[in-house]
């Protein structure tokens, strides 16, 4: 790492002040839709008569730097109107850009949000963004529309099944993808263990998925950023959208609060599970309480077209009850305060300051006497400043900084028992984030463009607590603690510090197609200690120790990008190599919670993923969608497990194919379907078992790990959306009737081995069975209702 | 029936409505049979010391295991050497004379089996283990997802001093609990390692594990008449560490999508080449209390 050095951020400077020329003038502004003045981020803006162009950045802003003259300024979004406007340039000008709805195409699924030819165009490779409308038409489970499902259906994104949380991207774990809502990162994505995410589709405006090619001003983990960014509110009119699902009733308000200056939305949702599970569930669990609900606020206010501030604010809860005697919750808080400031036409400054909670609470017991109370949580609070500086529309130079502070709290747990009290707690961790960032986005020959930047990160693992150094034991046995010393607060117990390169490239090859390539490197400074096949809720956050070094990762791509028939086909395939150092794992047996010396009992490996991608669609007609086609390998190399030699990981997944299509049988009627397969992903068996005091204890003879497959996933989902009749009406209603896993198949999550329930008496054989356990069992078919009021 | 344990059926009670278990046929690659020992012995004096050797066998063969009938089995405590004579179903037996034990608390152990042209050996040591202060029988009405009634718990006070860790066998009307569920092990008074509770009572869900479970796994409550017994042995560490590996194993069936790797549990019997044989040899202390519901 030493050997990149500073003089390498000086070239990256002085190469773009080469370019800065004199006699000329910015035109600069926000781009917007016109009917509910939402802003409209990744919007084309073009001059027709050089061709020079830009892109309206994550909120909403563009700026572009030509020579003095007359001019037609192009405003273009798919789904709009084309914005044209004659200028002449002889001063500064800010233009904001109001784009008009199309009629035509307002109701027609669109799969693209962009310019037609981002595909091929875009300097960024190996990201997808999802639009809204897109999903919404999505054939789901229950009908729900769901943002981390909707991402399961592009190349890289897998999972280790049907309600497991999260997302494995490129054969990264769970815990390798920053999510984050408005900037905030959010720790735990999903309601209902991994059914449901936590983001409501009726606040959210974009989502964007960083699988690679990560631009330097994101960081923080290895394998992929989910950037989501939430609506601001209609500043023109009251808006009212709400639907009634099978799980959830959903219900947003957005209203201007000063027309055009400030607007605010707010949107809830609560299921009622509850009320369907309860004829499942057991007599003496009559009393089970079991919801969970979300609310999502924004709002924002509009000092001048320099200065804008947002607030906005995430709560959510996953509740489950057990009559008085138990209890256990779960969910994420976060708020996100940003403020855009303009210091000229050219620089863009924004300045975010956010915090976020995730934690979960756990209790039985509601006499005095006899309790167990359990809580914990990870906490962060962090400033991000940022800068764009649109030097010309050929040069973005990007730069800034954030620092995060960290509270873990593992474990708060307190057992009173006859009302003696036992503290069974573990100490909290502190720890400090920072980085700095320069990264320049650059045109060369008009066929060659670069985004080449640097990231200094630093973590430091702070005092105000034991600290615990641990001796050597054999490969795969608990480490012996060997002393104990006390950190005072703040004092720095280590430290580490990591530059990372990232760098993307794109050559356009001819007007259809491009080339293009990309390397990065990713520290991490925190990890999930999880050990299950799928991450419970109760997995717990724990930064870099002296004991646990940073994980470290390194990528590189390269792809084809291509268009058809005027752009009706998009076509992309890329291929990927990324090595991983510093990944954690667990010595056999390893107790991850409520154990205040879990760094005895972690292992430190290696990872390596590789694979090749491919993605096909068709964006216009009648009969669009997409297919995306993934040939993958993801392997560990842990010493002490599966005889230190490379295995699968637990969501290595050989081939991974989603077809998803969207037919528009009449102006109001759309037909999809969905249909996914993939390798079963791998699993361990015992071979052998043997008696030992009358238990009967399974061995996996040779002592490997992930040594055969489970049988392969494939499914069909269907769904029908009924439109509302077009035109001006205040009410507009859809209908959604779908059908998940449409032929039934009971699809494994996992296949495990069980003993027989009932005592074994002494002389007796244990009978044992070998159990598929299938998430969803049979098809499951929805109604929604979905509603527009305004 | 841990903390941990409750958690899982927290966590599955709520997506099982939608799942469903199928028991199927599956290819385990088993291949060769190989040497078991099982010898878990006490220092109770007057009583018969039983060592087992066997062969392990295909996972889902659902039958005894194969005797080893003709070794010899010899444990020394570096001042006499017991030999342990075959019985039957290869069951190795010590009968002391009138009076007899096999050593004292602190004594070191020494397994020696020859078998096969091959000797196996294992060293251990003789733990110490607390009295049980009492066995209290309680109407419990706040039992987690079980009835209302009586219930039993035990109360015993963790000797002073880190990482002592003890094997609770519970007994209903003489029954033994034996269920997975309901192997009940004690490190310090609680769960495991890693936390700083030493020399106290144990901690509540240990005391209650002493309880029968049902065939849901909830703890069964106890009538009038019936009779509760517990005795406590001191283990080694690597015994509590094969038992704690063990348990998780055991018991990873029911942690639906929760479930853990498979980890195999790791004896402390070595053949003549350093390489780990199948079992464990441990020399207990047993301290043991017994009541009837009145």
């Amino acid at each position: 790492m030493k050997s990149y050095n500073y003089s390498q951020l000086l070239v990256v400077f002085l190469f773009s002040i080469s370019f800065l020329q004199a006699q000329e003038y910015t035109i600069s502004g926000y781009i917007r839709d016109a009917e509910n003045g939402e802003t409209l981020i990744g919007s084309f803006i073009y001059l027709a008569e050089n061709g020079a162009s830009t892109v309206s950045n994550e909120y909403g802003f563009y700026s572009i730097t030509v020579e003095e003259g007359n001019y037609t300024l192009y405003g273009t979004y798919l789904g709009y109107k084309d914005n044209i406007q004659a200028i002449t340039l002889t001063q500064n000008r800010t233009i904001n850009i109001e784009m008009a709805p199309d009629a035509n195409t307002l109701d027609e699924v669109v799969v693209t949000a962009e310019e037609v030819d981002r595909n091929v165009r875009s300097l960024e490779m190996s990201v997808n963004k999802l639009d809204i409308k897109t999903l919404e038409k999505l054939p789901t489970l229950l009908g729900e529309t769901e943002i981390l499902r909707g991402i399961q259906l592009l190349p890289g994104v897998t999972s280790v099944g049907e309600g497991a949380a999260g997302f494995n991207v490129r054969g990264g774990s769970i815990d390798q993808n920053l999510v984050l809502l408005d900037e905030a990162p959010v720790y735990n994505s999903s309601h209902l263990f991994g059914f449901f995410s936590v983001f409501n589709p009726d606040a959210v405006k974009d989502v964007k998925l960083y699988k690679g090619g990560i631009p330097a001003r994101f960081g923080g983990r290895l394998s992929s950023i989910l950037d989501v960014r939430m609506k601001e509110g209609n500043n023109k009119e009251l808006e009212v959208n709400g639907g009634i699902g099978t799980i959830f009733s959903r219900l947003s308000v957005e209203a201007p609060i000063i027309k055009d200056k400030s607007s605010f939305i707010v949107a809830g949702r609560r299921s009622y599970i509850d009320v369907l599970a309860a004829p499942f569930l057991s007599d003496d669990a009559g009393d089970t309480e079991l919801n969970f609900y979300d609310l999502t606020l924004k709002t924002n206010y509009k000092f001048s077209d320099k200065d804008q501030i947002f607030l906005s604010g995430y709560f959510g809860r996953d509740n489950f009850g057990f009559g008085e005697s138990a209890g256990f919750s779960w969910g994420n808080q976060t708020g996100t305060f940003r403020w855009n400031h303009l210091f000229s036409d050219k620089l863009f400054a924004n300045l975010t300051t956010y915090f976020s909670n995730y934690d979960y609470q756990i209790n039985f017991g509601d006499t005095s006497e006899d309790t167990f109370d359990w809580t914990a949580n990870i906490k962060n609070y962090s400033i991000k400043p940022e800068f764009s500086w649109f030097i010309r529309p050929q040069n973005i130079l990007r730069f800034g900084g954030q620092t995060i502070y960290y509270i873990f709290e593992p474990a708060n747990a307190i057992s009173v028992s006859n009302s003696e009290v036992t503290d069974i707690s573990t100490s909290e961790q502190f720890s400090l984030e920072s980085n700095v960032f320069v990264e320049n986005e650059i045109t060369l020959f008009n066929k060659l463009q670069m985004n080449y930047g640097l990231r200094l990160s630093h973590f430091a693992y702070l005092g105000g607590r034991n600290v615990y150094n641990f001796g050597e034991a054999p490969l795969g046995e608990v480490r012996p603690l060997e002393s104990t010393t006390v950190a005072e607060d703040g004092e720095v117990i280590e430290d580490y510090i990591n530059l990372e390169p990232r760098f993307s490239l794109k050559v356009d090859l001819n007007e259809k197609s491009s080339f293009k390539a990309s390397y990065n490197r990713t520290a991490q400074y925190i990890h999930l200690l999880s050990n299950t096949t799928a991450s419970t809720p109760v997995d717990i956050w724990t930064p870099a120790t002296n004991n646990i070094k940073p994980a470290m990762a390194d990528q590189v791509a390269a792809g084809y990008f291509r268009n058809f028939k005027d752009n009706t086909y998009e076509f992309s395939g890329e291929l990927y190599y990324k090595k991983m150092n510093n990944l954690i794992d667990y010595i056999d047996g390893a107790d991850l919670i409520l154990n205040e010396l879990v760094e005895g009992q972690i292992l430190e490996g290696e990872g390596r993923a590789y694979g090749a991608e491919f993605m096909l669609k068709k964006t216009e007609g009648r009969f669009s969608g997409w297919v995306s086609y993934t040939l993958a390998r993801s392997e560990r190399l842990v010493e002490g497990i599966n005889n230190n030699d490379w295995y699968p990981s637990r969501f290595d997944q050989t081939h991974n194919l989603s077809i998803t299509t969207f037919y528009e049988l009449s102006d109001r009627l759309t037909l999809s379907a969905n249909f996914v397969y993939n390798t079963g992903t791998p699993t361990t068996f015992a071979n052998s078992g043997y008696y030992q005091q009358g238990y009967f204890i399974p061995n996996n003879d040779l002592n490997e790990r992930n040594n055969v497959r489970i049988p392969d996933y494939h499914r069909l989902d269907l769904s029908l959306t009924l439109d509302p009749k077009p035109g001006k009406r205040k009410w507009k209603g859809q209908w959604v009737f779908g059908i998940y896993n449409v032929y039934a198949r009971r699809n494994p999550f996992s296949i495990y081995f069980r003993q027989d329930d009932a005592r074994v008496n002494p002389g007796q054989a244990v009978n044992t069975e070998a159990i598929r356990l299938s998430v969803i069992g049979s098809f499951i078919p929805s109604i929604s209702y979905n509603f527009t009021f305004k | 029936m841990n903390y941990k344990y409750i958690l899982s059926v927290i966590l599955l009670s709520s997506i099982v409505y939608v799942s469903c278990e199928d028991t199927i046929e599956v290819d385990n690659g088993f291949e060769t049979p190989q040497f078991v020992v099982d010898a878990w012995i006490n220092n109770n004096v007057d009583e018969e010391q039983v060592i087992s050797l066997s062969f392990s066998q295909d996972y889902f063969d659902n039958r005894l295991p194969d005797a080893v009938t003709n070794a010899s089995v010899t444990v020394t405590n570096g001042s006499s050497t017991y030999t342990f004579e075959h019985r039957a179903m290869g069951q190795y037996v010590w009968t002391p004379e009138s009076g007899e034990s096999i050593g004292d608390v602190g004594d070191s152990f020494t397994l020696t089996v020859d078998f096969d042209d091959e000797t196996y050996t294992s060293t251990t040591e003789l733990n110490p283990v607390p009295e049980i202060d009492s066995i209290r029988i309680y109407f419990e009405d706040q039992a987690f997802g079980a009835d209302d009634g009586l219930y039993a718990e035990l109360y015993a006070r963790d000797i002073p001093g880190k990482g002592n860790t003890y094997w609770v066998k519970s007994f209903r009307n003489d029954t033994l609990l034996n269920k997975p569920q309901e192997l009940n092990i004690i490190y310090d008074a609680t769960f495991d390692a890693g936390t700083d509770l030493d020399g106290t009572t144990f901690i509540r869900p240990l005391r209650f594990a002493i309880n029968a479970l049902d065939e849901d796994g909830l703890p069964r409550d106890l009538n009038p008449g019936e009779k509760v017994a517990s005795e406590i042995h001191s283990i080694s560490s690597e015994a509590f560490r094969f038992l704690q590996i063990v348990q998780e194993q055991t018991t990873n069936g029911d942690n639906g999508i929760f479930t853990l790797p498979i980890a195999n549990s790791r004896g402390n019997v070595f053949d003549s080449s350093g390489n780990r044989a199948l079992g464990v040899f441990n020399v207990s202390a047993v301290s043991k209390m017994e009541k009837t519901v009145e």
